[in-house]
């Protein structure tokens, strides 16, 4: 079983070296060290996304290092929550600087422990068997269990592998090779164990957490109801003390439980009476851990699933159970705000597992496409087809990079509020994959639809990723809502003046001239995005630029028009595109810092990940199609991977086969441009040695018509003609 | 109707109402026929123009109707078959049905007093319940009573069915909720994450449509025979899908029947019946 090693020396020395902006050509060296040498020593990293009043505490634990100094946990830096301060317009600079939080060794490790679970993945797991007997033989979940697979996140000193969120979702790239043992995994580890992990006092540690870490026990999460799935507080599950005071009796029945069949550790979540302090009696939600050997539990047959047929889903009914006080997990009617951090803090995971399950398609319809003719054309000749391979590659691209830029987040600061971030990734990552999957069936035609091939599998695999772990609908409200909560906290005296016109005329005036350049969609960009990040890259970071502002705008305006009452439920249309701005916003970020990072450190296909880059930048912009010959977006692909050897799929050999030079086509879309650009090999780290043609002028031009504005426009116009009207009618003078 | 005799003669007639009085009564009948939906003919046509003359209102009204009302014959969505049903039963289920689509969840259930022990009737019951209203008599207080009210008409074409209501004492409206309240932006609590007190979700929890200022309608029915029997049996079938049903007090405001047969025992029943649960 593969276990990390302690890190014998330290990397760097507490006091940081500089990172200097804006000079990006400078090698590998500056950049890198920021804040994650801390990640040196084999300390393992649990990590927690709370929320601001969460009572958990990081689970990072004191190194079993040899080393000189003990690095105390508290050297890691706070963060300020980005996605909610850009709602105010504030942009964090440092997101634009990728994270790296794995040093060459820890990375070294990382790999060698994926290899023999690829292997395992791709020897022993028989994906269609699972689906069709709707389990997973118990040898499969025995190689698991031996793997380490069941205690990823627990500290090593339980017995668990301790890895951090980086290394978790590097493996959940891998494990995504087959949804059922993904989310068995999951409902054990993400989030059936993640409260003892987060909230559990040591004995609680003690007494589970090594039993689960070894697979001998399996976890569950239960909270959904028959009459509350997405409304987690209105369950009737209720738990009363006994008499003695010693006991809780538990009663209720949970439906839709994964693991819950074979599950020993359950986390439950049940009502629990409260007396207020002016006397009242009220409910609130507490959280117990529960094990099945209490008496009293009861688990139905299992449930038959469109999708993850292998995962074990059914109900489960409490009958009087007897849980001991000291099995509550967190306070006495703090249940809620245990369960939202346990579900927060998994989230993310499902950006990488989703490009895990891209990815693997990808490569299938890729390998269809080359090799299928038709009209006497290849089908990869044919500009629909690459259409659909050019936007999946950057839906892809987007799903890895915000995935590992919030899990990089999360491993180098303490406390990290990365809640909206989580959301955003799960939100974007889940539609892309059911939207591309289903293409990625288009393309493999009629093979696509059949039963004996793998391809439907993953999509309806996939299907459940939009409804699980927080219905897509409901967590763009929370996006939205926490973003206007935070912004609404400083822009509130601004808003009640926004709202009263006639009582603040002085107000309104100054504030309709400061407004004028947003009246006609050209704001001020005085953020200077650009000089963070590479210079090729300085169109994506305007048009980054433009979109934070005509966000901040946005959200005045939409605080301005609704007020407190923007939380009511026929004001979500807006609040449904503010989220979905956010989430554009967010991944626009993660793949420039991604993007520009590569380009400097001289990753291999980086020009390549560039372009993509300023493509997805553009976001309605045309389509550059490229025809892939050898990999730049093969499945092995990883930005992690430094020394990357290019695996070709397997294709007949094509003429620009040398393993570097790679010919791209501008698609039949550009009329006018019907050159060939040609991209020569560039080496490691000096950005002097340009090529000829990086982003060529006609692309630029399309690039800057095409801008999100577009995009943003449509969505910000509406609210602000009617605001535009509201204001004419009241009588004042304004134009907003 | 006399003819030729109101018909103007010259300009001044046409330009000032020739026998104002008598038009205007023309017209308001027009209105009425308008109201309740009967459309005017040729015959009535010649009427008004021998009366009134080709250019009068009346019948420049009467021409509006015709070019008008059969465009919005289809305008409500409950519209009723041409000839409504003569049978009794057919006709409360379609009454029934149509005062309860003001909820979509409503269930009409057909019950029969039969079901019921020691009823004196043998009658259908059509009664309408939604969810939301079972909730509402779920919380009801114990202490405060309920009325059974009616028998309210509702006209189906030209047949008529006489219909109940449950219904209980109005709650008095929630205060609207202030301007500087909603202007204050800076506690937006997000409704889904268990932040919310019950206070708050003033702003949220919406009134059911059941809730009107002159009461709260907790159900409907309409029977066979309409008698007093009969709702009580009613009530008591009732009380199989809203248990709390059985601790509150019904009181049932239906005057004893005209000329009904009474034997020397009984009382005179204008008071109070309460249910025996």
């Amino acid at each position: 079983m593969l276990r990390w090693q302690p890190v014998k020396f330290v990397l760097g020395h507490p006091s940081r070296g500089k990172v200097i902006f804006g000079h990006p050509g400078i090698g590998r060296a500056m950049l890198g060290h920021q804040e994650s040498h801390i990640a040196a020593l084999g300390v393992t990293r649990g990590f927690s996304t709370t929320t601001q009043d969460s009572c958990t505490s990081p689970q990072v634990q004191e190194a079993r290092d040899d080393g000189p100094a003990q690095q105390p946990t508290t050297l890691k830096p706070t963060h300020q929550p980005f996605v909610k301060n850009l709602f105010l317009g504030k942009f964090d600079k440092k997101m634009l600087t990728f994270p790296e939080v794995l040093d060459r060794d820890q990375h070294e490790l990382l790999h060698e422990m994926i290899a023999p679970i690829e292997r395992f993945f791709i020897e022993k797991v028989d994906g269609a068997k699972i689906d069709k007997e709707a389990s997973i033989p118990p040898e499969t979940l025995q190689g698991l269990k031996e793997l380490g697979l069941y205690g990823q996140q627990i500290p090593e000193e339980y017995g668990g592998l301790g890895l951090g969120a980086t290394e978790y979702a590097r493996i959940a790239e891998i494990l995504a090779l087959d949804g059922s043992i993904a989310v068995t995994l999951a409902a054990h580890q993400a989030i059936g164990l993640k409260g003892i992990l987060i909230t559990g006092n040591q004995e609680q540690k003690k007494k589970y957490l090594p039993r689960l870490a070894c697979g001998e026990w399996t976890a569950a999460f239960c909270l959904t109801e028959p009459s509350s799935g997405s409304d987690a507080a209105s369950i009737q599950s209720r738990a009363t003390l006994s008499k003695d005071g010693k006991t809780w009796l538990l009663n209720g029945s949970k439906i839709w439980i994964s693991n819950g069949g074979s599950a020993d550790l359950l986390t439950v979540f049940a009502k629990t009476p409260e007396v207020q302090p002016n006397g009242e009696v009220k409910d609130k939600v507490t959280a117990f851990i529960v094990e099945r050997g209490f008496g009293g539990v009861s688990s139905s047959t299992p449930e038959d699933k469109m999708g993850i047929r292998g995962s074990n889903t059914c109900e489960i009914h409490f009958e009087n159970t007897p849980v001991p006080i000291e099995n509550v997990l967190g306070e006495i009617g703090g249940g809620f705000k245990v369960a939202m951090n346990i579900l927060n803090s998994g989230r993310f995971s499902m950006g990488s597992s989703g490009a895990g399950i891209m990815k693997k398609m990808i490569g299938w319809s890729m390998e269809h496409a080359v090799t299928r003719k038709q009209f006497g054309h290849h089908l990869s000749e044919f500009a629909l087809i690459k259409e659909k391979f050019a936007r999946m590659s950057v839906a892809v691209y987007a799903m890895e990079s915000m995935a590992y830029i919030t899990a990089g987040v999360l491993d180098s600061h303490k406390n990290a509020d990365c809640s909206v971030e989580a959301a955003i990734v799960k939100v974007f990552s889940s539609e892309s994959v059911w939207h591309w999957g289903s293409e990625c069936l288009q393309i493999l035609g009629g093979m696509g639809y059949m039963k004996p091939y793998p391809f439907e599998r993953y999509l309806r695999d996939a299907r459940v990723l939009l409804i699980f772990e927080g219905t897509n609908e409901i967590l763009r409200l929370f996006i939205a809502l926490s973003g206007l909560q935070h912004a609404g906290i400083e822009l509130q005296s601004l808003i009640k003046k926004l709202r009263n016109p006639l009582m603040n005329p002085g107000f309104i005036l100054g504030k309709s001239i400061e407004r004028l350049r947003h009246q006609k969609d050209n704001p001020k960009l005085d953020l200077d995005l650009a000089g963070y990040i590479h210079p090729s890259l300085k169109l994506g970071a305007d048009s980054l630029e433009y979109c934070v502002k005509r966000l901040q705008y946005s959200v005045e305006v939409v605080l301005a028009r609704h007020g407190l009452k923007v939380a009511e439920p026929e004001n979500q249309l807006e609040l449904a595109r503010l989220a979905d701005c956010a989430i554009d916003i967010y991944g626009m970020t993660a793949v420039l810092s991604r993007a520009s990072r590569s380009y400097c450190i001289g990753i291999r296909n980086s020009a390549h990940e560039t372009h993509v880059g300023v493509w997805k930048m553009a976001r309605r912009g045309e389509v550059i199609s490229t025809t892939i010959t050898t990999t730049p977006y093969h499945h092995h692909y990883h930005p992690y991977h430094h020394h990357y050897h290019p695996q070709p799929p397997s294709l007949p050999p094509s003429t620009s086969n040398k393993g570097r030079l790679r010919h791209v086509r501008m698609s039949n879309c550009v009329p006018w441009a019907s050159r060939r650009v040609w991209y020569g090999r560039f080496p490691s780290g000096c950005s002097t040695d340009r090529m000829k043609t990086r982003v060529p002028l006609y692309l630029q031009f399309y690039l800057h018509i095409v801008l999100p504005s577009a995009h943003f426009r449509s969505r910000v116009k509406d609210s602000s003609t009617v605001v535009y009207k509201l204001i004419f009618a009241t009588g004042c003078y304004c134009c907003f | 109707m006399p003819k030729g005799k109101m018909i103007p003669r010259n300009v001044f007639q046409v330009e000032f109402m020739h026998y104002p009085k008598h038009q205007q009564c023309a017209i308001d009948c027009l209105d009425q026929m308008e109201l309740n939906g009967v459309m005017p003919d040729s015959e009535s046509e010649e009427i008004l123009m021998n009366t009134f003359g080709m250019y009068s209102h009346p019948v420049r009204k009467h021409r509006r109707m015709l070019y008008w009302m059969p465009k919005f014959k289809h305008a409500s969505p409950w519209r009723l078959p041409e000839s409504v049903p003569n049978n009794a039963f057919e006709l409360a289920k379609l009454a029934v049905t149509r005062m309860c689509t003001v909820d979509p969840s409503s269930v009409i259930s057909l019950f029969e007093t039969k079901d019921v022990e020691d009823a004196i009737e043998d009658t259908w019951i059509v009664s309408g319940q939604s969810p939301t209203q079972q909730e509402l008599l779920q919380n009801h207080p114990p202490e405060e009573p309920i009325k059974v009210e009616g028998p309210f008409r509702i006209f189906l074409r030209d047949q008529c069915v006489g219909y109940f209501i449950l219904r209980a004492e109005a709650k008095p409206q929630p205060p609207p909720v202030k301007r500087e309240y909603i202007d204050d932006v800076g506690s937006i609590k997000l409704w889904f994450t268990g932040d919310l007190e019950p206070d708050d979700m003033a702003l949220i929890k919406p009134t059911s449509v059941h809730e009107q200022e002159d009461g709260i309608i907790l159900a409907i029915c309409a029977t066979g025979t309409s008698g007093r029997d009969s709702l009580l049996s009613w009530i008591r079938l009732l009380v199989n899908t809203n248990p709390n049903l059985a601790n509150v007090p019904v009181l049932f405001t239906q005057a004893s029947p005209v000329g009904d047969v009474m034997t020397t025992g009984q009382h005179d029943e204008t008071t109070s019946v309460k249910t025996v649960p």
